[in-house]
């Protein structure tokens, strides 16, 4: 009583000073109090306090844009990932290949990033499956890779201080210097045709990379275009890690305040250096791809799409699932919550919809990464080398009827398309997601649409057509047929070649002629 | 001489401001001369050496010809000696030979040349850009902008152009009078610092030219109008012009707040000021205290009061009384002032 009494005479106290009514105050604190009753109960659909639609996505944005920083500043807590075994000399290098070279066809000489075999991703997969394949065909392959992975190209360092982890044939060798693995190279090219296959050059130098091709004998270097790392440490373009930027040309103002902008011209011009010494073959997982890569305008023998995977439909084996329109409409973010994938879009579309009896969201992904919201359901799918249908079979298992595919750069293939085709889903996705929209237009077009932008998307979902629209589309099912990477296209054009002219086999001398690097640029 | 002459005022607590600007003025326009005008003295122990900051010249407010100089500035706050200063020096450089003079606040950055002010000052004798060029819908925004500028001033004098002929010489006459007597911030008496003066400038002079593109001056008070976006080209772009500068207004404080409000939900405008922070980390000035200003103390180290500048500007019998300003001790306006107020 006493509390009441003090709360009457304070609010006497102050309607009469501000010369207000009490009505007002009544009025205000009601409103108040219906403002806070609204957030507790957001909260406690969601596990969010934010209300506010306006500033929501606007606040995820601004979280991605505080934790960006410069690849050097990140390449300091990629120390862990570093492999630390003693560097095996280079004769101990020469006699532990030399044997193996045998009666095999070739030797594939691939570079990429990471340990394939300790890692697992995109470019990873591709590696491990045109291994295989190649092995299939009594081709032996050699990985190399940095020992020391980085977020961006290594400095310019001589051969003999640059370590390498290798595989053979999918089995860890151990660590080498460089120029050691040149030495072998040079070595062995005198029994053995080998293949430089270069996936990526992140963590690599591009001048020892030169090398190592040079020492192969090989002058058609392949050069794969898995994302856009031949314009930018940002291999996703995506200035400051929020927004694509289409690598706009250098010295631009964009560029100038990105944190990837100070790195960036010395990367493109090694880079291009590479090209021009190089004269790769590019291969682009996509048509898409290598249209956006070509926009770089970097030299290059020729070019080649290779798509990671085919869609193929299953002819049906009975009656096709029946859509239950009882149940709300099953929408699903594939894969990591990463921002780039369009996580922060995916969310702010399940927070406007919390409560909205018309939809259930879902992840399908591993269930790691930020915290969600908790009308997202997670269901764990890890897509491994043992289990490479394991997203098709976690859409269909959980009846997802709309995959939103928001990726905010340009995908060079996106693997969760094609899983999400080939599971029968109706994929929503926008024109700036690179080859996802090709990949629906070319397989299945009734069974996605494009819009434009954010805004768009979050109108669909209001509206009232999303569910006829989603149903109407016919449920499809089918599944992935993995390509081998470089494998198939390769053995046949080699085979063809070898047919024209069988001398090719042999490591041809000509490519003593490749310009040897720049000192300045190697050492400087 | 170079045909371009640019000036900056402010204190060494300003100073990695100042070299922001400078840097990015250097990167588009490496042949103009750009000048600090230093309202201010080094702290003890703190060297300042112009062959390595992207300064060319300096002038200290001592060098103004600014009669009795050092009671003058204490007349001043730290902002209103800021911006007093601009008159007088924009005057000196005119007076020195300089064809074309700009203005350009410590707190502003450039993101593409200024080529066009040069060749707008063929034409025009002043250029002024408004705080608005664009009427505002939203209520919240048009008591924060438009109003705002009602009280402050519809120029934003963060910029000034000013070509030496004609108008610009009667202009830059006028403008360093106006500021040697009225530059302080006093709005109910109608007076903000140097800015409220340029209101009368389309009255009082000829050959004024308003700069409408929305790509100059982009701020806080005029985010609202004017998005900022960058496309492939690598281009930022405000209103869907060329973004020439931004002026990164208190950007440590309710800066962020107005452009958190509004940036219509772009990420972009947060972009510049992340970038803006880094640049200042990256030309931070250790050796120079915190709120260091050489005129804010007395003499022994006490922060002058407001009501103390103001009492002495507006009594002769002070000024009378206590030639030195600054001094501290017995006989001093510190003492003086401080014995009434008890």
């Amino acid at each position: 009583m006493k509390g009441a009494s003090k709360i009457l005479r304070w609010l006497r106290r102050t309607t009469k000073a501000n010369r207000i009514s009490r009505s007002r105050i009544v009025r205000t604190t009601l409103l108040g109090a219906e403002t806070a009753g609204k957030a507790v109960a957001f909260y406690a659909r969601t596990g969010h306090w934010n209300t506010n639609e306006h500033n929501r996505l606007l606040a995820a944005y601004r979280r991605q844009l505080h934790a960006a920083v410069s690849p050097r500043i990140r390449a300091k807590d990629w120390d862990g990932g570093k492999n630390r075994s003693s560097p095996m000399t280079g004769a101990a290098l020469t006699q532990i290949l030399e044997p193996l070279v045998g009666n095999a066809q070739g030797l594939i000489v691939s570079l990429s990033h990471d340990d394939y075999g300790r890692n697992y991703g995109g470019v990873q997969n591709v590696i491990r499956d045109e291994q295989q394949v190649f092995g299939r065909a009594k081709w032996l392959y050699l990985h190399v890779s940095p020992a020391s992975p980085l977020p961006m190209l290594s400095d310019p360092k001589p051969a003999n201080e640059f370590r390498v982890s290798l595989r053979f044939d999918g089995n860890v060798i151990g660590v080498a210097m460089i120029g050691d693995l040149v030495g072998s190279l040079e070595t062995l090219r005198r029994s053995i045709f080998m293949q430089p296959i270069v996936h990526h050059l992140m963590g690599l130098a591009p001048e020892l990379v030169l090398e190592v091709i040079r020492a192969t004998g090989n002058d058609s270097p392949i050069a794969w275009a898995h994302d856009f790392f031949s314009a930018c440490p940002s291999y996703v373009l995506m200035r400051n890690d929020v927004a694509f930027c289409g690598a706009p040309p250098l010295g631009s103002a964009a560029c100038a305040i990105c944190c990837y902008g100070e790195e960036r011209p010395l990367h493109a011009a090694r880079i291009r250096r590479f090209f021009e010494a190089a004269d790769c073959i590019v291969a682009a997982p996509s048509q898409a791809a290598l249209e956006r890569w070509r926009r770089f305008d970097l030299p290059h023998r020729e070019a080649v799409v290779l798509p990671l995977a085919r869609l193929l439909s299953v002819p049906p084996t009975g009656n096709p699932p029946s859509r239950d329109d009882s149940r709300p409409l099953r929408v699903a973010h594939l894969g990591a919550r990463e921002f780039r994938k369009g996580w922060s879009i995916f969310e702010e579309l399940a927070l406007r919809h919390a409560g909205d009896a018309r939809y259930e969201f879902l992840q399908l992904g591993t269930p790691d990464g930020p915290s969600m919201p908790r009308n997202i359901r997670n269901v764990s799918v890890r897509v491994d080398a043992a289990r490479r249908n394991a997203m098709i079979e976690a859409i269909a298992e959980a009846q997802i009827d709309v995959a939103v595919i928001w990726s905010l750069w340009p995908e060079t293939f996106c693997f969760t398309a094609q899983e999400a085709l080939a599971a029968g889903a109706f994929i929503i996705t926008n024109p700036g997601a690179g080859n996802v929209w090709p990949a629906i237009a070319a397989n299945a077009p009734e069974q996605g649409c494009i819009v434009n932008d954010v805004e768009q998307l979050f109108a669909m979902f209001r509206g009232e057509d999303l569910r006829a629209r989603a149903h109407a589309a016919p449920r499809r099912r089918g599944t992935l047929l993995i390509e081998g990477g470089t494998a198939d296209w390769f053995l046949r054009r080699h085979a063809t070649e070898s047919e024209a002219a069988p001398t090719t086999a042999v490591a041809s001398p000509s490519m003593d002629g490749l310009p040897i690097q720049d000192e300045s640029v190697a050492y400087g | 001489m170079a045909e371009v002459h640019c000036f900056t005022s402010a204190t060494f607590s300003y100073l990695d401001r100042v070299r922001v600007l400078g840097e990015t003025l250097k990167r588009f326009h490496p042949d103009w001369k750009f000048w600090l005008c230093l309202a201010d003295e080094e702290p003890p122990g703190f060297t300042f050496d112009i062959a390595r900051e992207p300064i060319d010249g300096i002038v200290r407010v001592n060098e103004l010809d600014v009669p009795d100089v050092r009671r003058w500035v204490f007349n001043h706050d730290i902002v209103e000696l800021c911006t007093a200063v601009k008159g007088p020096m924009l005057f000196r450089l005119l007076s020195s030979g300089a064809r074309k003079v700009l203005y350009i606040d410590p707190d502003i950055a450039l993101f593409n040349d200024l080529d066009e002010i040069v060749c707008l000052l063929d034409k025009h004798d002043i250029i002024l850009t408004p705080h608005q060029i664009d009427p505002d819908d939203d209520p919240k925004a048009i008591l924060d902008n438009e109003i705002g500028s009602l009280k402050w001033g519809v120029f934003n004098l963060g910029f000034l152009a000013v070509a030496n002929r004609g108008d610009g010489i009667r202009f830059a006459h006028w403008w360093r009078d106006r500021l040697l007597d009225y530059c302080i911030d006093d709005l109910p008496n109608g007076l903000f610092t140097d800015q409220r003066w340029c209101d009368h400038v389309p009255g009082l002079f000829s050959n004024v030219h308003v700069l409408r593109d929305p790509g100059y001056n982009v701020a806080s008070w005029n985010l609202s109008r004017r998005p900022l976006t960058i496309e492939e080209d690598g281009v930022i772009r405000a209103g869907g012009t060329r973004l020439r500068f931004y002026h990164f207004t208190k950007v440590n404080g309710p800066g962020e707040v107005m452009i958190t409000k509004y940036s219509g939900g772009r990420i972009t405008p947060f972009e510049l000021l992340k970038w803006y922070r880094a640049r200042l980390d990256a030309n931070a000035v250790p050796d120079v205290p915190d709120g260091w200003w050489a005129y804010g103390t007395y003499a022994d180290g006490t922060p002058v009061p407001r009501e103390h500048r103001r009492a002495y500007r507006s009594r002769l019998d002070l000024r009378r009384r206590f030639p030195d300003p600054f001094a501290s001790g017995r006989k001093s306006l510190a003492r003086h002032l401080a014995k009434r107020r008890q």
